[in-house]
């Protein structure tokens, strides 16, 4: 369960980090398709971990994966 | 902190860095190896357990190289100055790295079936069929996603090697 914790705690943080870190260098030195993927992985990344952050920290249970 | 020693912490750092992503790739071949068995439904159920606890812990183990190798690597490129997305081949490791992410997420739901199940199964479960479909339908599910990681790891790492520079002349070591 940590585990699980820290790994979604780390997709929020690491994926707004480096989203907007790739956000800032594409405005300072222009959007290559390098850094225009990285910003739009990492911002998507970081964003689909905010509801699963939310339901972490709320203590609110996931709904079970389909598949 | 003087050259010498700010230097020294940085390739230490960086040898940090590379040996953890060899230890996730070949500890991602252990648990590749160990999953074969487990899946196999005439197997000996016992052995079968043994072994997904062995491949849950060491899918442990690369959960946490894996998460960890991101802040070593920013701490490297504090460490030498490097703005996080500058040159082109760093702006594609990264990319790498975050479709790495993507896969870690998609694997996720299935992660844990095969310990789940042969629990289920050692417990007195009547669905044994049924458990032991899901497991072999999981992982070979995911398989696709475990090469593409696998694949990732050795580019990123390539990459790397070839830019690898001597902080003293600044020519490239391997090229």
């Amino acid at each position: 369960m940590f585990l699980l914790r820290l790994f979604w705690l780390f997709v929020l943080i690491g994926g707004w980090f480096m989203g907007l870190s790739a956000l800032r260098a594409g405005f300072q030195t222009g959007f290559g398709p390098d850094v225009l993927l990285n910003s739009g992985i990492w911002l998507a990344c970081g964003a689909y971990a905010v509801p699963r952050v939310w339901r972490m920290l709320s203590g609110t249970a996931a709904k079970p994966a389909a598949h | 902190m003087n050259p010498g020693a700010w230097h020294a912490v940085e390739i230490a750092v960086r040898g940090i860095h590379a040996l953890m992503v060899a230890a996730w790739l070949l500890f991602d071949f252990i648990v590749y190896w160990l999953h074969f068995k487990i899946k196999d439904p005439n197997a000996n159920l016992a052995e079968r357990i043994e072994r997904a606890r062995i491949m849950h812990g060491v899918d442990g183990v690369v959960a946490y190289l894996f998460i960890f190798t991101l802040p070593v690597g920013l701490a490297l490129c504090y460490l030498t100055n490097t703005p996080v997305f500058t040159t082109a081949w760093l702006n594609w490791k990264h990319l790498m790295y975050a479709v790495i992410i993507v896969a870690a997420i998609v694997l996720m739901p299935v992660s844990g079936t095969a310990l789940r199940n042969l629990k289920a199964i050692q417990a007195g479960a009547p669905n044994v069929d049924e458990l032991n479909g899901q497991i072999k339908r999981d992982m070979n599910w995911g398989m696709p996603f475990v090469f593409v990681i696998w694949a990732l790891l050795i580019v990123m790492s390539l990459v790397s090697v070839f830019n690898i520079k001597c902080p003293h002349c600044l020519n490239f070591i391997f090229r």
